[in-house]
């Protein structure tokens, strides 16, 4: 029974090795106390411009199509990379609403974070430094 | 000939964006995004009715009124109805909130010949709220904006019932705005604008290739206003316009070396208003996808009103996706304006398409369409019913 049940999980495809989480992170200035997973999810699908608070979030994500990245939309929205480009090009081919910027790598992230006041963004929780302010943490 | 040219186009093209990233460049102060996406269509008639309709060997399938984009009976493979390649240019200004956008898209239904789809200037005025001042697409459905983007779609081309109208861009200036109200996200928008389409391929589908018409929608003015809060999605939409149509009758004026055309009155009056209501909703939860969309159109004074709905689904499964859509089409007669029940087109179409993501920005997909002809007896011209098998790669870049 055990060996069937290890079977199904295989072919289900459930079974990752086991990966960081992810931190969502902000600027330390930047005014982010109250945002929940949903908003979050909101700021990268362009759907959430500005909260009530005033603040105009900055998202910002990765080039191309590194792991971290596939892994945060999975999370987030429960969809894969070609879903989430599929979704942008609706939006971006038809001038709705613009991507978020894009960055090459988790230094650059951080980097482009700990500067903008309402920069948002997202690294391996073990690649935070102090440099920015973690909000939450997903995947874990 | 069509198909070797867009191929071409498409191939090389392609090969000067070899990159999944679109590509930037920075001049001074000026920002330059280039990006495109692609469609290779190949379409085959299964079967249906067959008989020669005005200039077509049927069974026939149209796939894309606007684009005048048929599948006919003819033998063999069928490359050039629905095969495009889009290339998109945005330039952002030292004002970083003024950007100018191009699209322009060649397409197999027209030769490979490269038409500007959009042209505009877009304007921040904060960060919820965008004016936008040029050539853009007419937002009358859920996927009008993304029309070309093949990637964009479930499908290998539109449900033709519920999307084949004879005007889908427009000049003009729109205004969107972006805010929450409580759980829900809510995007309104307005537009105004004139369209004026030549040679229109809408009206070659009804009145044979050799046809040409010109089109006037003229003092368009719509709203729309879309509500999503988790899973589910509305999107409300009302577009009203005056509309005229232009015959051009084919006599040759030598002095002017032109065809000279003639008036018609579009209807029952040279300058008809119609109204164009829709309306669609999604649920999008875990890995299944319902939408159903739903269009009214009233001219008043006119014979006949339109209507349209459709229902699709879809599943997930990873890298793999299957949607079924049901979509319907019927011309309702004014029997008080003079319109004969007997004389309305109808039609009814069942899809079944699978895709497979190749990469996060390709994928390919196979689709089965079924169309049954449900027009009058005195409707005309009757292409009959058709099952049409379709394959498409498509690409962003």
């Amino acid at each position: 029974m055990r060996t069937l049940l290890l079977a199904m999980l295989l072919l289900s495809g459930e079974v990752v090795a086991a990966q960081p989480a992810i931190a969502i992170i902000a600027n330390h200035d930047g005014d982010y106390a109250t945002l929940t997973r949903k908003q979050v999810v909101d700021i990268y699908m362009g759907k959430l411009t500005v909260l009530t608070n005033g603040t105009f979030p900055q998202p910002v994500d990765y080039q191309g199509n590194p792991e971290i990245r596939e892994r945060f939309y999975r999370l987030l929205t429960g969809k894969n990379l070609a879903q989430i480009n599929a979704y942008w090009a609706r939006m971006s081919f038809t001038g709705q609403t613009n991507p978020p910027r894009l960055l090459p790598d988790q230094k650059a992230m951080l980097r482009a974070v700990g500067k903008n006041q309402d920069a948002l963004g997202y690294v391996d929780k073990n690649e935070v430094t102090p440099s920015v302010q973690p909000l939450m943490t997903i995947g874990e | 000939m069509a198909l070797l040219r867009t191929v071409l186009l498409s191939c090389s093209y392609v090969a000067l964006f070899p990159l999944n990233a679109v590509a930037v460049e920075q001049i001074g102060d000026f920002s330059f995004t280039g990006s495109g996406f692609l469609t290779l269509g190949v379409g085959h008639m299964m079967s249906g009715t067959r008989g020669a309709v005005l200039d077509k060997n049927c069974p026939c399938l149209v796939a894309d009124y606007a684009q005048n984009a048929i599948y006919d009976g003819n033998a063999g493979l069928q490359f050039a109805p629905e095969s495009k390649l889009g290339l998109q240019g945005t330039m952002t200004l030292p004002n970083p909130n003024f950007s100018l956008t191009a699209q322009a898209v060649a397409r197999g239904s027209l030769n490979g010949n490269i038409n500007l789809e959009w042209l505009y200037g877009s304007y921040q005025l904060n960060e919820a709220t965008t004016l936008q001042i040029g050539r853009k697409r007419l937002p009358i459905f859920y996927y009008s904006d993304s029309q070309d983007i093949g990637f964009a779609l479930p499908w290998t081309h539109l449900p033709p019932q519920m999307y084949g109208w004879e005007a889908v861009n427009y000049n003009g200036i729109s205004v969107q705005h972006r805010t929450q109200v409580g759980d829900w996200d809510v995007l309104t928008g307005a537009l105004a604008g004139n369209e004026r389409v030549k040679d229109s391929g809408y009206w070659q589908v009804y009145n044979g290739q050799a046809s040409q018409t010109n089109v006037q929608w003229n003092n368009i003015l719509g709203t729309n206003v879309q509500l999503t809060r988790d899973w589910f999605e509305t999107r409300l939409s009302y577009i009203q316009s005056d509309t005229e149509r232009q015959n051009i009758n084919g006599v040759w004026d030598a002095a002017t070396q032109r065809l000279v055309a003639s008036p018609e009155a579009f209807l029952h009056g040279l300058r008809t208003q119609q109204k164009i209501y829709t309306a669609a909703f999604s649920a999008d939860f875990a890995n299944w996808l319902v939408r159903t969309e739903l269009l009214y159109i009233d001219r008043p004074g006119a014979n006949f009103k339109d209507h349209a709905n459709r229902l699709g689904v879809t599943r997930r499964f990873n890298n793999w996706e299957v949607s079924g859509n049901v979509a319907e089409y019927h011309g309702q007669a004014v029997i008080a304006q003079g319109g004969d029940p007997q004389g309305q087109e109808s039609h009814l179409n069942q899809s079944l398409t699978t895709r497979y993501f190749l990469s996060p920005q390709s994928d390919v997909k196979a689709q089965i369409d079924h169309q049954r002809d449900r027009g009058g007896v005195n409707w005309l011209p009757k292409y009959g019913n058709a099952t049409l098998l379709t394959l498409a790669y498509d690409r962003i870049f």
